[in-house]
């Protein structure tokens, strides 16, 4: 297939969160655009098996909870009948009638949405190849690698068993196994952890850290850890998983302890849940200048343009962090520069969200961070204890947290634990990106009674007075 | 009470600085903060602003001086209020400017890398870290980004430090006017003396002012002269004339020119080099791509000869005529006036003798070629009248040393005096 001299063409590979905004806008932008991926429709990881399913089971697993804590409020619901066909059903229904959204919108903007596998053959060729159909060549002027991520297996871990899962086979919820094995205390493996353990597995989980969520600041993992202690059977810090065998009709684990010790226990089901890499193999990325670094990123510049000068590529096969809306700021950067704008990848905010019960949002520099980097900061934490909205909807165990630049007294870095933080967290962004002084919010009026409110609770108690956190009117 | 306000210490290496503008006269009511004068180091155009508040009394410094770091910038009648905070001594301004960590900008045109400016003001920020996000928003950000300004170096004006719309285009606008006054002085008005006519420059001439002026403040020229005796040259030449003439080119002593310096230059690679001061390296091409500098009516252009090295002279002479005849005509295509490696410079037709020519930045060398001169030379003991080349080499003398630069040129000589003219079969 060949293109017209006039507009120039556009090649996508990927058409996840990153790859299918990009079509759209440089169709947008007059361009001639062909996006493939493996997928029938556009949507990517995120939407078939990400983002979207797993928010959709975690709703169902936010209102078993819901309702098994209503007894506190002199509800008292029956043991709850879990259909879970019904179930698969509901989340299926939603992704696809997204994904069926997108690929009309590619169709009502004339992007040209191949299903296929891609490669380049040379630096202006990509071929897309599906089985039983003749493979595809398609010239361009300019392409976006935009392939995203797979799942880590385990390192060591030879075995294959339907019964061990990843991310992608676990949101397909064959069954609920009365007991379920974690492997990795990351924000995938405790989002899944908790859907599975709310329809009613005993669920362990075991990380190598010594504790969960190893990137986030300390003081916002402990309300979710202590939470997860009642709801978890057990997790297992410092410890690694050493050895998965056949055991007749469970899987037997041998794991060992930072200190040495070595315990052998059974699961039905194993989630392998140790990370993500990115997409860059099987490319024909060797027929280009494109360069990957050591562990298989894609190298880019501030316009997340490649080594190659008319190849650019975004989202998670770029680099950290393998966040959908990261990829998609990304696609507007890269596409904007394509159409020669001055536009530069430089966020001063990337917010991220675990939607476990209770979430965790962040956004900016977290003190872990400063602390690393030594750069100095005054922090500042609002418990929800004394948030009168937490009390109404019943969960006080959040915390809502600045972290501030002394010498200017701008905010750096926001966090939040607690029921709805990630609804919160935008503010944060907003906060960041603007240079807005802790003064600044303070001086904005929140809305009352909201969990927003602790987000100026906290920039009032910086000035050391804040009306409610010694006592509530 | 009247205090002195004193140049700060200029940072690492810098002892002085010349005054570029003075900002304040005597009479102003100052606030702290404000800039007083921007002078400029050899590394950066610096703001120095004022670190206490009051009523300027004296000016002590004019465009055009040159201050050191302690030297009294003006006296002032200072507010009362500052009073307790701004009898600081130079010696302590001095220790704050030494704090700043310099951050690395971008290299600007002239391969010299920037410091930023020094900051006194208390309440204007210059991230000296990029750990920490810039603090502007992103709409600024990309203000910045689109006037061509790294916003790490805009001083922010707002609370805390934060930088504005009105700071990036003020730092902008500042930008360009130091850009465009540095080192020269303005003009006086001539039209006191009598009549006088103005011509705007049109963009070819503000290109080639700014092409030479690239060139010769950047480069250390030498120029080498050398006559080359051209007699048996120029008798071949009449006689094999008629035969390129019959097949379609005009054989003369330009593509003689450009035939035997790309030979020449094939055996002295450094000729044909760039030097690249900023990143400590020499860069040699392997191509060799001639550029010959026409006059034309609209100004000087430099058409190229590519891979003058691999063309036969007959192929050479026809490739000159098209582009001539394209650049006196304004048609000639972008992609001949790039990527040249060496220029002639011929101006024999208009009677010079040598001349020293300016290198083409970011060439190495240059050729000039004056007008060949009968001239009477002892052959053995009997005079007899010879044709002399005048040929002016200047060349670049941090990437060439004198002797190479006199042995390439007599190579050339050589080259050109026992050229041999052949057609192609
Ligand atoms: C369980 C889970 C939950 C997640 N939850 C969140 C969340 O809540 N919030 C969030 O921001 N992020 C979440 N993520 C991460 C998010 O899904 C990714 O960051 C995001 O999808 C990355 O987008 P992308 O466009 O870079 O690539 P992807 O979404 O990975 O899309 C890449 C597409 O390219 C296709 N492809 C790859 N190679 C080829 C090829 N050679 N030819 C054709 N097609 C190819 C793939 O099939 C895929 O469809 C989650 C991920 C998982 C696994």
């Amino acid at each position: 297939m060949t293109h017209t001299a006039t507009t120039p063409s556009l090649v996508i590979i990927g058409a996840g969160p990153g790859g299918y905004p990009a079509a759209y806008l440089a169709a947008d932008y007059g361009m001639e655009v062909t996006l493939i991926d493996k997928d029938p429709n556009p949507g990517g990881v995120c939407l078939y098996r990400g983002c979207i399913p797993s928010k959709a089971l975690l709703h169902v697993s936010n209102i078993l909870n819901d309702a098994n804590s209503a007894s506190e409020w002199g509800v008292q619901f029956d043991s709850p009948k879990i259909h879970l066909p019904s179930i698969r059903k509901q989340k299926d229904k939603i992704v696809s009638r997204l994904t069926n959204g997108l690929g009309a919108m590619a169709k009502q903007r004339n992007v040209t949405f191949m299903q296929g596998t891609a490669k380049f053959l040379d630096e202006s060729t990509v071929r897309v190849s599906k089985t039983g159909d003749e493979p595809v060549d398609f010239t361009f002027d300019y392409a976006i690698i935009s392939t995203g991520s797979h799942p880590s297996p385990l390192p060591g871990l030879d075995i294959t068993d339907p019964r061990i899962m990843d991310s992608t086979s676990a949101l397909e919820l064959d069954e609920i196994p009365q007991s379920l094995l974690v492997i990795g205390g990351g924000y995938i493996g405790l989002e899944l952890g908790s859907v599975y353990s709310a329809l009613g597995s005993d669920v362990t989980v075991v990380e190598m850290a010594n504790r969960l969520l190893p990137e986030v600041d300390p003081d916002l993992v402990k309300p979710l850890q202590s939470k997860l202690e009642t709801t978890f059977t057990s997790i297992l810090l410092e410890t690694s998983v050493e050895d998965v065998s056949n055991d007749g009709d469970r899987l037997s684990v041998v794991m060992r302890s930072i200190l040495g010790e070595t315990t052998t226990d059974s699961y039905d089901k194993i989630l392998v849940a140790v990370g993500r890499k990115p997409f860059s193999a099987d490319l024909g990325l060797e027929m280009t200048n494109v360069k990957i670094d050591q562990n298989g990123f894609i190298d880019t510049n501030a316009q997340c343009k490649t080594a190659h000068n008319n190849i650019y590529a975004i989202g998670d096969v770029a680099g950290n962090p393998m966040l959908a809306h990261k990829a998609t700021a990304e696609a507007r950067i890269a596409i904007e520069s394509i159409q020669g704008m001055t536009s530069s990848f430089d966020p001063a905010a990337i917010p991220a969200i675990v939607f476990t019960d209770p979430e965790i949002a962040w956004a900016g520099l977290t003190e872990s961070q400063a602390k690393a980097k030594g750069i100095s900061v005054e922090t500042i934490s609002f418990p929800w204890i004394a948030s009168g909205r937490a009390m109404t909807v019943g969960h006080t165990d959040g915390l809502t947290k600045l972290v501030v630049e002394p010498s200017t007294q701008r905010v750096l870095g926001v966090g939040v634990v607690g029921y709805g933080a990630g609804e919160l967290i935008g503010e944060g962004v907003l906060a960041i990106e603007m240079g807005s002084r802790v003064e600044d919010i303070a001086l904005s009026i929140h809305p009352h009674p909201t969990l927003s409110e602790t987000i100026s609770e906290a920039a009032h108690l910086f000035f050391g007075h804040n009306p409610h956190y010694i006592q509530r009117k | 009470m009247a205090t002195d306000i004193a140049m700060p210490s200029l940072g690492d290496g810098v002892s002085e600085a010349d005054v570029l503008h003075v900002l304040v006269e005597a009479g102003d009511d100052i606030a702290k903060g404000q800039t007083l004068i921007e002078v400029e180091t050899d590394k950066a155009t610096v703001e120095v602003p004022s670190d206490a508040s009051g009523n300027v009394l004296k000016v002590h410094v004019k465009p055009g001086d040159t201050i050191l770091g302690g030297n009294p910038i003006i006296t002032i009648n200072e507010s009362s209020s500052e009073e307790a905070i701004t009898s600081r001594s130079a010696q302590e301004i001095d220790n704050n400017a030494s704090e700043q960590v310099p951050i690395d900008i971008p290299n600007n045109q002239m391969g010299y890398s920037a410091k930023p400016p020094i900051n006194t003001h208390p309440h204007t920020t210059v991230s000296t870290q990029r750990e920490t996000p810039v603090f502007a928003s992103p709409s600024i950000r990309k203000l910045a980004r689109e006037f061509g300004i790294d916003i790490y170096q805009v001083p922010g004006t707002g609370p805390g430090g934060r930088i504005s719309e009105n700071d990036v285009k003020l730092f902008s606008r500042a930008k360009q006017q130091t850009g465009r006054l540095s080192g020269l002085p303005s003009l006086p008005d001539f039209s006191t003396w009598g009549e006088v006519e103005e011509q705007p420059l049109p963009r070819i001439r503000k290109t080639i002012a700014n092409n030479l002026s690239t060139s010769w403040s950047n480069i250390p020229h030498v120029t080498l002269n050398l006559d080359t005796d051209i007699t048996d040259l120029e008798k071949t030449r009449q006689e094999v004339k008629q035969k390129f003439q019959a097949k379609g080119a005009k054989l003369t002593i330009t593509p003689i020119l450009v035939k035997a310096l790309a030979d020449t230059l094939s055996s002295h690679p450094r000729l044909n080099s760039s030097i690249d001061i900023a990143n400590s390296r020499l860069i040699l091409k392997k191509y060799i791509n001639i550029g010959i500098a026409t006059d034309t009516e609209k100004g000087l252009i430099v058409p190229v000869v590519k891979s003058a090295a691999d063309k036969s002279l007959f192929d050479i002479c026809v490739e000159l005529s098209t582009l001539a005849a394209e650049a006196r005509t304004g048609s000639i295509g972008p992609e001949f006036l790039v990527a040249g490696t060496f220029t002639i410079s011929n101006l024999g037709g208009l009677g010079t003798t040598h001349f020293t020519p300016i290198v083409n930045f970011p060439e190495v060398g240059i050729l000039g070629v004056g007008r060949a001169m009968q001239k009477p030379e002892y052959i053995g003991e009997s005079l007899s009248p010879r044709l002399h080349l005048p040929l002016s080499l200047s060349f670049d003398h941090r990437a060439v040393d004198g002797a190479d630069g006199a042995k390439f040129l007599q190579d050339l000589g050589d080259t050109l005096a026992n050229m041999s003219l052949h057609l192609p079969k």
